[in-house]
């Protein structure tokens, strides 16, 4: 759709399955543009790869600064997806989120697939003004214009919802109380009360939490704990993550992973 | 499959790995663990502590408690004849009715049977719950005996074994707050509405819903509780919200947040009230005589109980479906307009909230 190369973003990646990202990777995956930048929320053996990809953005910015000038045509959200912006060194979302916005749960990449529009913009813009600081997620969220943040919000909201993930783990009983019932002698109400019955998020005001990955669930409900995430409007999560202990916030992620992501969350008048 | 070859490849490599290193050093250092926890006060708890839901007995007398607590929380569903709207007990009830300062069941329970003013004898706590539908529900009053009156009556009386009997526990009922400083003032409870409760009720006041299932319960208009219900009355809706409003951060209002974001919510269209005489003057007279009900009062050019919905802000998509809901009284004669609302002034407070 763009007269862009392909690179370097590999043309065999399988980002569906995230140990063959990992290991079968040929060319350098293009990492983030900040050197310094690392993924918190990617694992180490992942990281080195991207800085290796960093080392070839850097690269690629010297060498291709003219053509980054020449590419003012508005890229559709699905080529951001899955190529990302090369002229701006931004990787393709597909590398942590999955080639379908499935996520990718050894890189912690959450799925975006489905997830309301302006809850997503919501969050780039956070990532962007450090409102929720991501090692991974600013510099990306950066890297693109405004218009191609909408553009890439608007297509993962319209991709189907992934199916049923595989999880199932101890825990997942014990985390059905807390997300049904709630703790409500340590103030936290059933997640269910803000996210819905069934974890699929209320229009742009709660974000789906089924099918999300676990991992990922875990990391910002303790980044919320510590206030590195704080773009939660009212601060209500950081106050129900800080009433959250360690075996509650890993009981009710293995919960949420472990429930079918289901069809688009509908906002609606509350009846 | 790059096209560059390997040697620069892997200076690049290394070039970068130490710059990273030295970056995560830095950050490391910069990101660590402790900002300062954000905690917000947290709801008091009264003394008593109802049995846990592992305590429900495993016989006729628990399976009807199990249908009681899922008749609370879901009471649409389950006793669809009796409801008009579409909240639930648990909606007003927090924590399926244990939670203290949100009218606990286990608080109201001892207290039957007890004489109401409301209705001029003495209740039992069936015809207390036939009220809440009537009213809450904006539906109709299961008869006695009812199976939907037992089973909760069976959670209640569950979640209020080895309470003291006849005596007001810490924590029943809503907290009664003091008279705010300032005159409440429906301008400045609508800013508080819109900062801490349209993220989820809506800006117009509907409620949200996911998966067609209501999570965010509508505060007034057609599928909200009408104008017979406690919460229609100011002084109630003040201590509710207080206590537990926004969701998860109860306590964190003021006083007169709560009292002016009360009275906004308070002076919006709902559901005409049962009792309903084919009078707004008389029914004023007769259920509303309290400075905390704006029942028959005139607020932005919209009279409030002539069971017409029509003042949502953003153009509620219920607004005319719901209409139909509602019995059209007669409209209120413009005299009575003028009688209720004599200084014309902006739809403001109740004129004496704060001689309670
Ligand atoms: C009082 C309402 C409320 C309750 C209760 C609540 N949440 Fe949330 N939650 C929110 C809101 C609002 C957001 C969106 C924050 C934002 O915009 O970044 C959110 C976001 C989240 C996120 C971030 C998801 C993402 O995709 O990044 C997680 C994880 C989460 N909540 C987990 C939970 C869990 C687990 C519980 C129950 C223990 C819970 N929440 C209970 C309101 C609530
Ligand atoms: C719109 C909010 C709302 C809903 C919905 C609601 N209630 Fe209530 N309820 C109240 C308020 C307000 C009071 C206090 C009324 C008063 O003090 O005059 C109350 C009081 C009660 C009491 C007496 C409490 C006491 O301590 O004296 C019981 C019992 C009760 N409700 C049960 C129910 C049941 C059962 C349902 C569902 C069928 C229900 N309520 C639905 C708001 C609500
Ligand atoms: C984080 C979301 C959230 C915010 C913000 C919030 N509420 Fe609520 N509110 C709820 C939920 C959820 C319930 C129902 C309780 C339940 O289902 O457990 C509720 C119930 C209520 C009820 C009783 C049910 C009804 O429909 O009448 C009232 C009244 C109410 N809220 C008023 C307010 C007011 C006033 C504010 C602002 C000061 C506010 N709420 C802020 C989530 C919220």
């Amino acid at each position: 759709m763009t007269s862009r190369p392909a690179e370097p973003h590999a043309p065999g990646l399988q980002p569906r399955d995230g140990a063959r990202l990992v290991t079968d990777v040929e060319g350098p995956p293009t990492g983030p543009r900040e050197l310094g930048e690392r993924s918190k929320s990617c694992p180490q053996r992942l990281t080195r790869r991207w800085a290796r990809g960093a080392g070839w953005s850097l690269l690629i910015a010297l060498a291709g600064s003219a053509h980054a000038q020449e590419n003012t045509v508005q890229l559709s959200g699905k080529a951001i997806a899955r190529t990302g912006v090369i002229a701006h060194g931004t990787p393709a979302c597909a590398s942590c989120h999955g080639m379908s916005g499935e996520g990718v749960a050894v890189q912690d990449g959450p799925r975006l697939a489905g997830l309301d529009e302006a809850y997503l913009l919501r969050q780039l813009d956070a990532f962007s003004k450090q409102a929720r600081p991501s090692r991974a997620m600013t510099p990306v969220a950066r890297s693109l214009t405004a218009a191609e943040r909408r553009a890439v919000a608007r297509y993962y909201a319209q991709l189907p919802p992934p199916p049923r993930p595989a999880a199932t783990a101890p825990l997942v009983e014990a985390g059905r109380a807390l997300a049904l019932d709630g703790a409500w002698s340590v103030g936290i109400p059933p997640c269910a009360s803000c996210h819905g019955a069934d974890g699929r998020g209320v229009g742009s005001t709660t974000p789906a939490l089924s099918g999300q990955a676990e991992a990922y669930l875990v990391a910002q409900l303790r980044r919320y704990q510590s206030g590195e995430r704080r773009n939660d409007p009212l601060g209500l999560m950081r106050g129900i993550a800080g009433r959250m202990n360690r075996t509650q916030i890993r009981a009710v992620a293995a919960y949420y992973a472990a429930q079918p992501a289901g069809a688009e969350s509908s906002a609606g008048p509350g009846r | 499959m790059t096209g560059r070859s390997a040697p620069s490849r892997r200076l690049a490599t290394l070039a970068i790995a130490a710059v990273i290193g030295l970056g995560m050093l830095a950050l490391g250092v910069g990101i660590s663990p402790h900002l300062a926890k954000h905690r917000i006060a947290e709801p008091a708890t009264g003394g008593f502590h109802p049995p846990p839901e592992s305590a429900i007995p495993d016989n006729e007398f628990g399976r009807q408690v199990r249908l009681g607590k899922a008749i609370f929380t879901d009471t649409g569903a389950l006793a669809p004849t009796y409801v008009g709207n579409s909240l639930r007990c648990s909606s007003c009830h927090l924590d399926a009715g244990r939670l203290a300062n949100s009218a606990p069941l286990w608080g109201a329970y001892p207290l039957y049977p007890a004489y109401r003013a409301k209705n001029g004898h003495v209740n039992t706590f069936q015809e207390r719950l036939q009220g809440c539908f009537r009213y809450s529900m904006n539906g109709k009053p299961p008869p006695l005996g009812d199976p939907v009156l037992v089973a909760l009556e069976s959670y209640a009386y569950f979640l209020t074994m080895g309470a003291p009997v006849g005596a007001k526990l810490p924590g029943q009922g809503y907290p009664k707050l003091a008279p705010p400083p300032q005159r409440p003032d429906y301008a400045r409870g609508a800013a508080v509405y819109k900062a801490s409760c349209a993220l989820c009720h809506g800006v117009d006041g509907q409620g949200q819903s996911s998966n067609g299932k209501m999570v965010f319960p509508p505060l007034w208009g057609p599928q909200s509780y009408n104008w017979g219900a406690g919460m229609s009355d100011i002084a109630n809706a003040a201590g509710f919200i207080k206590a537990n409003m926004p969701l998860s951060q109860g306590g964190t209002l003021s006083d007169q947040e709560a009292w002016d974001v009360a009275t906004y919510m308070d002076s919006q269209p709902r559901p005409q009230d049962p009792r309903f005489t084919g009078s707004i003057e008389e029914t004023r007279t007769r259920f509303h005589a309290s400075p905390t009900s704006m029942y028959g009062r005139t607020v932005n050019g919209v009279l409030l109980g002539d069971g017409r919905p029509t003042n949502l802000e953003h153009g509620s998509p219920m607004a005319a479906e719901g209409a139909a809901d509602i019995a059209s009284p007669k409209a209120a004669p413009d005299a009575l307009k003028q009688q209720i609302r004599p200084d014309g002034a902006s739809a403001s407070s109740p004129q004496t909230a704060n001689d309670r």
